[in-house]
């Protein structure tokens, strides 16, 4: 946790400075995702699933880019087992185009799951590389991304054995000589603790519009 | 001496004198046949028309005095029940100006329905420019106003000094008035040759061919800014302006395999669970779209964004100045 942290405060010491005389472009959109969650504990497996809204907020700064996600909505039972449960999640992250096609990402990520024997918080701090190549002309691009969790708390299970990775892929149409944006994406990721004894799998599935100003 | 100067004064106060005399005269003239129109002295009228419209006194009269001293000559002649001299007078006055409309409270119904006939007939087009203007040479435009006599098919282009064409500005109906822009460029892109240009616009006839055209002459530069600039982009600062075949290749395969890393992803980060197939949708729009990338770009075909881009880079900081040069001339084709 401390050297994840101390990971993300460098990257954002260096961000600052290096972005003191650049130019801002900021881009917003609205999301509506799909969301499958599959929860498996030594108590058994359930599977929820619902239909949420989500906010995206990106700023480019130089050439950092700094990108704020809310997503909040109830998943509702897909089976006998399971229960409704209210699903809040909220992330920053941070990334860094290395290249054109190839941007390295830090980000940290709350998720709880509210019931109504009490709320589940999972914090992870995350570190990933995103691939990205423009498939027709540069309207519509195409992109891919794979992270792994440097760090993870939660308040279930065993502080022991907690690991996480995810990717997520996607496809984004630029509308020419407009500000406006579409992407259709679909993020898997699978957070555990106590070596797999208690996992959260959690598929997205995004349909995003946004706008842009540069 | 005294009588040297004299004289000398004397010929300078003539001389200034003059042209304002002629020019007082013709416009008098005019104004005094009006009179006489209004009196029904229409004989009268019409010689004292003819005069203010022939020259010398023609030259003095600016381009609305014409047009009014045209239009009571026309109803003169039509009120004397000379048609065709009435035609010819109405006719000359719709290319003098094709915006023009005979008032109805002044003239009778004989005389604006003759000018109506005739206008609807004589197919021109009025082309209104600014006399000298300065565009960016990025996104920056030439706007040309055109407005016809009565609707009809236009053709309208930027024309060399020997009349060969530049670029087609447009071509279809024009109705009451249109704005075409030309942005200093020829059809294939390239900045314009410096020097004399031609703005022409060709009238069609009612059963095809140009009946008309108006051509308008201007000078064309290019401007630098005085402020100094970056060296100009190297090839490695410029965008490809035609596909290769690896630009083609590499759509498909990023489509393919972006498209086949979505449809992998639940067995990279999560085994043994059961996915949904939302996956599914996203990697084969993902293919797909590299399948379309790669058919929309087949080598050799023109990149128009990428060089638009680099045209862009090439002349930032560059201005087009255009400039009138002379009166728009009104060309029979037939």
């Amino acid at each position: 946790m401390t050297r994840a942290t101390c990971f993300l405060t460098l990257l954002v010491t260096c961000a600052v400075g290096a972005v003191s005389a650049q130019t801002l472009g900021l881009s917003a959109g609205a999301s509506i995702v799909g969301v499958r969650a599959q929860s498996a504990s030594s108590l058994g497996a359930s599977r929820t699933g619902g239909t949420m809204l989500a906010g995206f907020a990106m700023g480019q700064l130089g050439r950092f880019e700094l990108e704020g996600r809310y997503l909040q909505g109830t998943l509702q039972p897909q089976d006998t087992a399971s229960g409704r449960r209210e699903f809040v999640q909220g992330q920053l992250a941070l990334g860094y185009p290395a290249t054109p096609w190839l941007t390295a990402r830090t980000a940290v990520r709350a998720r709880a799951y509210v019931t109504t024997a009490g709320t589940e918080r999972w914090v992870t701090w995350l570190l990933g590389l995103r691939v990205e190549a423009p498939l027709i002309g540069t309207t519509v691009r195409g992109d891919v991304g794979l992270w792994r969790a440097l760090a993870l708390s939660a308040n279930v299970g065993s502080s022991e054995g907690r690991a996480g990775r995810g990717g997520d892929a996607g496809i984004t149409l630029q509308l020419p000589s407009r500000p406006l944006w579409l992407r259709l994406a679909y993020a898997i990721d699978r957070s555990s603790v106590a070596g797999a004894a208690r996992r959260e799998t959690l598929e997205e599935f995004t349909l995003t519009v946004g706008v842009q100003r540069r | 001496m005294n009588v040297r100067r004299l004289s000398l004064s004397l010929i300078a106060v003539i001389a200034v004198a003059t042209p304002a005399a002629v020019a007082q005269s013709a416009t008098a003239l005019v104004a005094r046949a009006v009179s006489a129109y209004e009196g029904l002295e229409l004989d009268a009228a019409a010689g004292m028309l003819r005069q203010a419209l022939a020259a010398p006194l023609a030259d003095s009269l600016d381009n609305a005095e014409r047009a009014r001293a045209l239009s009571y000559l026309g109803a003169i002649e039509v009120l004397r029940e000379h048609r065709d001299s009435a035609v010819a007078v109405f006719r000359r006055l719709v290319l003098l100006d094709p915006r023009y409309r005979a008032d109805t409270f002044v003239f009778p119904p004989e005389v604006t329905r003759l000018f109506d006939d005739v206008r609807v007939k004589t197919r021109v087009v009025a082309i209104r420019v600014p006399d000298d203007t300065v565009v960016p040479a990025q996104q920056g435009w030439l706007t040309v106003s055109l407005f016809p006599s009565a609707p009809h098919d236009v053709t309208a282009l930027i024309a060399r000094e020997d009349g060969r064409p530049l670029r087609a500005l447009y071509t279809g109906p024009l109705g009451d008035s249109l704005r075409v822009r030309w942005d200093g460029r020829d059809s294939t892109g390239a900045v314009a040759p410096r020097g004399h240009l031609w703005l022409r616009v060709a009238s069609r006839a009612a059963g095809g061919g140009t009946e008309r055209v108006v051509q308008l002459p201007f000078d064309f530069d290019v401007a630098v800014d005085t402020i100094a600039h970056p060296a100009a982009p190297g090839p490695e600062q410029l965008l490809p302006e035609r596909a290769n075949r690896r630009t083609a290749v590499r759509s498909l395969a990023s489509g393919l395999l972006i498209g086949a890393a979505a449809v992998a992803l639940p067995q990279i980060v999560a085994p043994g669970e059961r996915s949904s197939g939302t996956r599914l949708v996203v990697g084969g729009t993902l293919a797909l779209s590299g399948l379309v990338g790669y058919l929309r770009r087949p080598p050799g075909r023109p990149l128009e964004g990428n060089a638009a881009t680099n045209r862009a880079r090439r002349q930032q900081g560059a201005s087009f100045h255009i400039r009138s040069a002379g009166r728009a001339t009104v060309i029979e084709q037939r």
